[in-house]
Formats: C-alpha cells, structure tokens, sequence
C-alpha cells in the first residue's frame, strides 16, 4: 500500500518533470499527478522537493538499467550479453526524451545527482556480472569480484559516453567488448 | 631588466608586464576559487589576490571574470598533463608506461586542492565533464595527450583508443575508488543523505601502484593485442 503510493508520487513526478523540466516541478505538480494531498506527499517524502526529485532520478536510473537487464537476460554467453546491452543501451540513452531534454536544458540538477548515484549503479551492475558469469568464463588467477567489478566500471563508462568509439555499429561494439572488456578475463585468449 | 620594472612599465607598452600580469591574475584566481568557491569569487577577489588594480586585470582580461576563470582552468589541465608527462616521459618500457599513466593520472587529481573544492562544495561545475558528452570531450583530450607517449609501441588508431581506455579507468577510480566496496541492498530506495550534503570526496590513492600493475597486466596488455590484431584482419 505505501510502496505502491510511494510508486506513484515517483511516476507523477517523473511525468512532471517530462513535461515541464527539473526546476519548474512544484511538489504540487508531483502530488496532483499523483492523486495524493501535499501533506501525504510530504509523508513519503519529508526533505520536500529535493529529495523527491533525488528520488525520482534515482528510480528512473534504476529502471533504465532494469530495463537493459531485462532486454540481454537470455544471452547465451557474457560476450554476446556484454554487446547486446551495449548497442540496446546506447541506443535508449540517444532515444531518451526526457533525458536527453534535461541534459540540455538543465544539466547542472541532472550530473550531481547521477554521479552520487555511480557507486551504487557500480554496484548493481557488478553484482549483476557477477550473476551472469558462467562457471568456466573466467580466465585463472581472476577472482569473480574483480571480473564483475572491472565489467562494470567499463560498462558504466561506455554507456555514458562512447569516446571514439560508433556503438550503433554492432562490429565495432564486438570488437570492443572482445579487446577492452573481455581479453584479460576469458580464458584462451 | 628586474620584475620590479617590469611591474612599473603601464601593461600596454609591454608584452612581457602583459604575460605576467595575466599569468598572476590566472593564479590569483586559482587561489581564490580553492578558498572561497568558483560562484563566490569575483574580479575584485582576484584583484586584490594578485595586487593589482581592478582596471589592470580588466585590461589583461577584456572578457573579465568569466575569461579569467576559463584561463585559469585551462592553465591547470595543462599543468596537469605537463606533470603527467613529465612522469610518462621516464618510462622505457609499454607496460611500465601503462601502469605509470594509470597510478599517476589517478593521483595527481585526487590530490589536486582546487578539484578537490570544487568538487565538495560546486559539484555541477565538475560532474558536467564526467559523463555523457561532457566526458566524450575530456576522453578526446586524454587520448589525444597519450597517442605520442603511446606511439613507439602502437599504431595511432591502437594509441588513442588505449589513451582513452585509462583514462576512463582512471576517472572511474577517482570516482569510486575499489576498496570502497560499494556494494548496495538492490532496493529502489535513493542513498541516506549525508551530512553537510558534501559527499564528493577524493580518496588520496585511488589507484595504487599495485592496483595498477595488476589492472595492465589482466585487463590492459591482452586488450591490446586483441585490439592490434583484429586491425591487422583484412575488412
């Protein structure tokens, strides 16, 4: 009951903030999306309009990344997972409206809150590599921790900014994953 | 000719007063951001941190405070990549190189005073060039400084896509250093609040020597292979 309440202040919230950008959402905005009185907003989230809107970044990152879990969790192997959810994540990235809007017109609310956020994506992220590594992936001397972790740090990095590298083209995507992410941690490579 | 005459010559008769005055008010800005924040620092802080007048700094500067900060953060990223290369220059070797950039590149910007304060106290200023296109800039710039260090082991293309692999390790460390373990429930639940709401800290060794070795000898050195040799396959 409360989770679900909680859910929809988050959802009335982000579709707010769709809309109008971060610094135009009022709590009121949030609360009549919602359904619910200010008071009972103000119950959820006590620290106001900052931390809703902290929240509402963090849910909205969370299931982003939930999303791209989802859209590799029938990979074969890590190789094929590795660049099925870089080419779906970049893609989403370039196809999100509502970031892609903030981070034009006010990234400065955006980044603060997304990088206090990276340890704990690093986290998720790596715990779910962790998941995915098959019994005999890894090559000897690798611990799983370090694998999962050093996948993670990558994947993190390479789905916010690609650098030189195209990840709309599946090849190079491939050959990525297969030189900086996969080289040192497969074995009989 | 001392620097006391030069001081004395009025700015506009000459080009060395001119070179000084603006490296002084670079550095007095420098200064004044470390102490007071990037926001809070206004021409006349800077002014009186270099000891010249108002109207010297704005005949340096034309653009005033707003020229003043970008030249003083140019002048310090490439203070930084000078150091850095001063270091990379002593290595003989590919692997030693590697390991070098990486413990050194980690180092010298966990340690960096002004960083530092502006990352505790006007974190947007920073974060903007740790993500997204903010960050494809900073990667560019990295790759393009290591591609000579790089160049006597491997070919352009190879050099500038290692250069920039560190130097997302790198920041990745200085971001969330390893033995932090930050590891989390899974809830959907936002991090509790931290007191001060200052939570950008820099750890003082983000990647340690050690660290480092082991980094480029699992991850790093086969990267590399593989890299040279599926450029090597005929398209």
């Amino acid at each position: 009951m409360g989770d679900d309440v909680r859910t929809r202040l988050l959802e009335g919230a982000y579709a707010c903030i769709a809309e109008k950008g971060l610094a135009a959402t009022s709590l009121e905005d949030a609360a009549r999306a919602a359904g619910v009185s200010r008071a009972t907003l103000y119950r959820y989230f006590p620290g106001g309009r900052e931390e809703l809107v902290r929240a509402v970044i963090s849910y909205e990152t969370l299931r982003f990344f939930e999303r791209l879990a989802q859209a590799v969790a029938t990979a074969p192997d890590l190789e094929s997972l590795l660049v099925e959810g870089i080419l779906v994540a970049h893609r989403s990235i370039l196809e999100h409206a509502v970031l892609q809007k903030v981070l034009e017109t006010e990234p400065e609310l955006l980044l603060p809150q997304l990088s206090l956020q990276s340890a704990q994506l690093l986290g998720l992220l790596s715990a779910f590599f962790e998941a995915h590594l098959g019994p005999h992936d890894l090559a000897e001397g690798v611990g799983r921790k370090e694998a999962a972790d050093y996948v993670a740090r990558l994947t993190l990095s390479f789905i916010s900014s690609p650098g030189d590298w195209d990840l709309a083209d599946p090849a190079q995507v491939a050959e990525l994953v297969r030189s900086e992410f996969l080289a040192g941690l497969v074995p009989g490579r | 000719m001392g620097a006391a005459l030069v001081d004395r010559l009025p700015a506009a008769f000459s080009p060395v007063a001119e070179c000084d005055h603006r490296s002084r008010v670079s550095a007095a800005a420098l200064t004044c951001m470390a102490r007071f924040g990037l926001g809070k620092t206004t021409v006349d802080d800077i002014a009186r941190e270099a000891r010249l007048s108002r109207a010297t700094v704005y005949r340096v500067f034309p653009g005033g405070r707003e020229e003043i900060v970008a030249t003083a953060v140019s002048s310090e990223v490439e203070r930084y990549f000078a150091a850095l290369g001063a270091v990379l220059a002593a290595e003989s070797e590919l692997e030693g190189l590697l390991v070098a950039a990486l413990s050194a590149a980690a180092d010298q910007l966990a340690s960096h005073g002004a960083l530092a304060s502006l990352l505790a106290n006007e974190p947007e200023v920073v974060v903007s060039y740790l993500a997204f296109s903010g960050f494809d800039m900073v990667l560019g710039a990295a790759g393009e400084f290591l591609v000579p260090y790089l160049a006597p082991y491997l070919a352009e293309r190879e050099a500038r896509r290692v250069g920039q692999w560190l130097a997302r390790l790198v920041t990745s460390y200085v971001a969330c250093p390893h033995f932090e373990e930050p590891r989390l429930s899974g809830s959907l639940l936002p991090p509790p609040r931290a007191a001060g709401g200052s939570r950008f800290a820099l750890h003082p060794e983000p990647i340690g020597r050690e660290e480092a070795r082991r980094l480029v000898r699992q991850f790093v050195l086969p990267g590399i292979a593989v890299l040279q040799d599926s450029s090597k396959e005929p398209n």
